[in-house]
């Protein structure tokens, strides 16, 4: 097995809830510090993830998108932010709206639409890759960035 | 001057917003530097941008609202400010400015939730507007906008049970994502309303998303809807492999209508439900959203028919704005309230419980 291929994970998502699941499943992974990138198109099911990893976290408030707000906070046994930078144009929208900031560092951080912040990802992220729409199953692909990311990979049922 | 004056700040989003507001409910001046036309290229607000524009504009709003008051210092029974929810950033421009202002002026500083700001929008009067009743209480609020969607129920000022609210996307995201669906221009609410009106043919039926007896409501199932929909009519009209040609104007108004009428329809039943259970005696709805003629056109015949007024600010006084959380400050001056120098921006600052 390539090093690639032990960093990444693929499972097909027959419907909502068994990508609750998958989600409820990665929040067991989540430690201080961790950047999650949530890929997909629109109606994919992203915020549908994001709150089963909320779940997962322990947030008890619904999540709702943030793609009005930008950035939601939650509290859980961690911090939660959840972004969505659904309507931001690029990565110097990002860095210059402050979206990252350091108070993340305490928390798990959601990114949606993480393509808009493309060239300033860091590698130390886990993406998820979302893939499919409407009622048809999905397939969800899981790539740990380092190794250390690993831990989310060990996780999935 | 014996009438209780609020100077109030609002820049929890991307708009500066500065009034003077007497006795709760007189608009004396009313200030706001919008935003959107400096973020209409990017299709939506930009925070820090924002945040900075905020303290660009700060000042010369507070300039203009004050020459509009025509107001001195000692004039100023206190400062309500805007503490959550919002953006941090931007929550912190208001707020330290508000906090140097009460300190150098020493005057009492009141800290005021942004969406209960939505709701006492219902009491505000214009300049010169004839006097006319308050909202009864019990009533019930929906406040829809871009960021927030919910109903709750006020038994009295100040408290609010939440009914339900939004599991997913906010009315005004749904409006915006389906907007730009159907190639119409940023912020989608407006341009879906304008498109709809012109629509011949108004039978497209989109889901709506009931959720049983339950007040909470979703418009993700929606706008996935809305995009499906969009295809197909994209393949019937010949046009699916070609990603960038605008559908036809009249096909764009078949399903703006469509879309429109499943967001008005679910938002307007819940809310007169809510109503009538709840044995309600009046309506308020308040938020960007607010704006929309066809949801205020609707909301108004059913409350009509169910003999309680439906009181909806002018569309300037839903969006956001300095004044709606003057009203509110007053209240809570009233009530004693008081913050501190130490108040902090609350970005995730809850309205109510269930």
């Amino acid at each position: 097995m390539s090093a690639h291929t032990r960093l990444e994970r693929r499972i097909e998502s027959p419907d909502p809830a068994a990508t609750s699941a998958l989600g409820l499943a990665l929040a067991k992974a989540a430690r201080p510090g961790d950047l999650i990138c949530l890929w997909g198109d629109l109606g994919a099911g992203k915020t549908h993830l994001a709150k089963s990893i909320g779940a997962g976290i322990g947030v008890t408030d619904t999540i709702a998108s943030p793609s009005f707000i930008l950035m939601a906070e939650y509290v859980g046994r961690l911090p939660l932010f959840h972004l969505d930078l659904y309507r931001l144009a690029d990565a110097a929208d990002v860095l210059a709206g402050g979206l990252i900031d350091d108070r993340q560092s305490a928390g798990v951080t959601l990114v949606e639409w993480p393509d808009r912040m493309v060239g300033v990802l860091p590698t130390e992220r886990l993406d998820v890759f979302i893939d499919g729409a409407g009622d048809a199953s999905r397939t969800i692909t899981v790539r740990a960035g380092t190794p250390a990311l690993q831990r989310y990979l060990d996780v999935i049922p | 001057m014996s009438e209780l004056l609020v100077l109030a700040i609002e820049s929890s989003c991307d708009e500066t917003g500065i009034a003077v507001i007497e006795d709760g409910r007189q608009i004396v001046s009313n200030v706001v530097a919008s935003q959107v036309a400096l973020h209409a290229p990017s299709g939506g607000i930009v925070p820090e941008v924002a945040a900075r524009a905020h303290l660009r504009w700060i000042v010369p709003v507070l300039d203009e609202a004050w020459g509009d008051a025509g107001v001195d210092w000692p004039d100023v029974s206190a400062i309500a400010v805007t503490y959550g929810p919002g953006l941090a950033g931007s929550l912190l421009v208001g707020i330290n400015f508000a906090k140097a202002l009460a300190w150098v002026h020493d005057v009492p500083l009141i800290g005021v939730n942004h969406l209960e700001g939505h709701v006492y929008a219902a009491w505000l009067r214009d300049p010169g507007e004839a006097d006319r009743e308050d909202p009864v209480f019990p009533l019930v609020a929906l406040v829809v906008s871009g960021g927030h969607t919910f109903l709750t129920e006020m038994r009295d000022h100040l408290t609010y049970r939440l009914l339900g609210s939004t599991l997913d996307d906010a009315a005004g995201e749904a409006f915006d994502k389906v907007g730009r669906l159907l190639g119409l221009g940023y912020p989608g609410g407006p341009a879906i309303e304008r498109a709809a009106e012109a629509a011949i043919a108004r039978d497209r039926v989109f889901p709506r998303a009931w959720l049983g007896d339950s007040f909470d409501l979703s418009f993700s199932g929606l706008k996935t809807a809305a995009r499906r929909i969009v295809t197909e009519a994209r393949a019937e009209a010949g046009l699916a492999g070609e990603a960038e040609a605008p559908l036809p104007d009249p096909l764009v108004a078949e399903l703006a209508w469509g879309f429109q009428d499943a967001v008005v329809d679910v938002l307007a039943t819940k809310t007169i439900r809510a109503a009538r259970t709840g044995g309600a005696r009046s309506i308020v709805l308040g938020g960007g959203v607010a704006a929309n003629s066809a949801l205020r056109a609707r909301l108004a015949g059913e409350a009509e028919a169910l003999g309680i007024p439906l009181i909806v600010p002018r569309p300037a006084l839903c969006t956001d704005n300095g004044a709606m959380i003057g009203a509110a400050g007053a209240r809570r001056l009233a009530a004693g309230e008081r913050a501190g120098l130490d108040l902090d921006a609350r970005p995730s600052l809850p309205l109510a419980v269930r």
